[in-house]
């Protein structure tokens, strides 16, 4: 993988920040679009734009046929059976929201939800929300030490309770951690629950093939992988999709409004009431053509090299704690400085150009309960970063450390 | 006694010749070290100021019917903040505090630093000292 080569693609990445080059280190939070996905955007918009489903007239059809071969590209990238399992929504916040509301208030009586404790809110939330709403008991599983999941406690829960659904992060937007999905799934289903997969912080990284995996459902979104903002994906199974009601009603998802009663279009329409982002999944589609093009294996294999290659550098800034050690750590680094407030640091990093993210990272449980910490400051890497960078960006920190601490 | 308005355009000057954005937030570093830091007893939940992204615990005190601003916070970046609210308003006449229009952030590069967030953080520490100006006034 040539970096230099690969960053012409993404001409935002070369440019001043406060008279410093820019160095990009969040992309966990919004990875950059390359060029070939803004110039998919901006050829539609050209030549094809007009709203879908809706029109009789060659935009419209031609409109039409991009978001549904957006939905193809989509179902083979994730290797789903049909692309009718593919529902397009604003982002992984949106696809588990709407899937929290759909599902809890028909789960069995009494029965439980497991999330886990190392969650971003929008898997936590959700869920607690909707347990609190219907009454069925809301089950945190714990971490170990090293910031892994507690597999031990997570049986337990499974073989001590009633549980209908467990939802998990594939990877943990603040540790790094990568779960093992296959087998929470297959312990899952071995109890009689439902998976959730929260893929936002690995569809970049990895190729997620949703039937050797065998979840139910899977969420993701398009800004962690090279497409627009506002465009993601939910998941699930056919039969499962197909036994759900929507609980958001427009144009597009209906069958039949009469009166007295309304019937629903089948799934995928059935969820995606009003008009869809269809720019956006077709930015989606680009941007997995462009991740293929550079093979998501050596994509993953990169970006690992510089994680670790980080997690090496900050180790040795004195007074530095890295969060976690987990056994596989994927996409970021979060750290912690003694007598230096994230903020102040990630502050600082942005005037010498270097882009960081500091706060609680949308994971209070993680942060307060597991590690007992308010705030930190992540340090993500993508493929088009180089060891440069890194390199660069770690004598920045040291060099605000110090002067914090001064 | 110089007015807070007078204060505020002398901060501005030196934020300006502090030089660049990281040099701007290295005067603010050297306006937090000058705040004395509020004993931990007093950092009670019940005098954080709401809407603030950072904690910051803020007492006002009556001292001859003029203000005095107490206050910390658990970032140095607004404890530099803080400490510029202190120059232009602890002694001031409670009108000239109410009248001052606190811009010495919009008016430099500290701008960048702060978001939306921050923004409001900051308004929400300058009323609570204008209101508290405001009840001396009606004194």
């Amino acid at each position: 993988m040539n970096t230099y080569e690969i960053r012409r693609d993404f001409p935002i990445l070369d440019q001043q920040v406060f008279g410093h080059p820019l160095i990009y280190l969040d992309n966990a939070a919004t990875m950059q679009m390359p060029s070939p996905v803004l110039q998919a955007i901006v050829r539609h918009y050209h030549a094809d734009n007009a709203n879908v489903h809706r029109g009789i007239h060659a935009l419209s059809e031609r409109s039409t046929r991009a978001l549904e071969d957006a939905r193809e590209r989509v179902c083979s990238f994730i290797n789903a059976r049909t692309s009718d399992e593919i529902v397009f929504t604003s982002g992984t916040t949106a696809s588990l929201n709407m899937l929290a509301d759909m599902l809890v208030g028909n789960l069995r009586p009494g029965s439980a939800v497991v999330s886990t404790l190392m969650e971003h809110h929008a898997n936590f939330v959700p869920w607690q929300q909707a347990c609190e709403r219907t009454g069925h008991p809301f089950l945190v599983v714990p971490l170990d030490e090293r910031g892994d999941l507690d597999l031990y406690a997570y049986q337990d829960l499974l073989e001590n309770h009633d549980v209908s659904l467990v939802a998990f992060t594939h990877v943990s937007n603040v540790l790094g951690t990568v779960n093992p999905i296959t087998d929470i799934v297959e312990l899952a289903h071995e109890h009689r629950a439902l998976a959730v997969i929260d893929a936002a912080q690995s569809i970049r990284h990895e190729a997620i093939d949703v039937q050797a995996i065998d979840c139910d459902f899977l969420a993701f979104s398009g800004h962690k992988m090279g497409a627009p903002t506002g465009i993601g994906v939910l998941y699930g199974k056919y039969d499962l999709l197909e036994n759900l009601q929507p609980v958001r009603f427009g144009g597009e998802m209906v069958d039949d409004v009469c009166v007295d009663r309304t019937t629903f279009a089948p799934p995928p329409l059935r969820f995606e009431a009003g008009t869809p982002n269809y720019v956006g999944a077709i930015g989606l589609a680009a941007a997995i053509d462009y991740l293929e093009y550079l093979r998501l294996d050596d994509v993953r294999e990169r970006e690992a090299q510089l994680v670790h290659y980080a997690e090496e550098r900050l180790q040795r800034i004195p007074g530095l704690h890295i969060l976690g050690n987990p056994k596989m750590r994927m996409g970021c680094v979060s750290f912690t400085v003694d007598g230096v407030h994230p903020f102040d640091l990630a502050t600082m990093a942005d005037k010498l150009g270097v882009a960081l993210r500091s706060g609680n990272q949308c994971a209070q449980p993680l942060l307060h309960e597991a590690n007992g910490v308010q705030n930190v400051t992540r340090l993500s890497p993508a493929f088009y970063n180089t060891v440069g960078e890194i390199d660069m960006a770690v004598t920045c920190i040291e060099r605000i450390v110090k002067l914090l601490k001064r | 006694m110089e007015s807070p308005q007078s204060i505020q355009e002398r901060i501005v000057r030196e934020i300006e010749e502090a030089g660049d954005p990281f040099n701007q937030f290295e005067y603010l570093l050297m306006k937090a070290s000058l705040l004395e830091e509020m004993p931990e007893e007093r950092k009670r939940p019940d005098v954080l100021v709401k809407d603030c992204q950072s904690q910051v615990w803020l007492y006002l005190h009556d001292v001859n019917d003029r203000p005095t601003i107490e206050a910390d916070s658990d970032t140095l970046m607004i404890r530099g903040t803080i400490q510029i609210l202190k120059e232009m308003f602890d002694g001031q006449r409670p009108e000239d505090v109410i009248a001052c229009d606190v811009n010495y952030i919009a008016r430099t590069d500290l701008a960048y630093a702060f978001d939306s967030k921050r923004v409001a953080g900051q308004a929400a520490i300058v009323k609570r000292v204008q209101d508290f100006a405001r009840s001396l006034a009606a004194k």
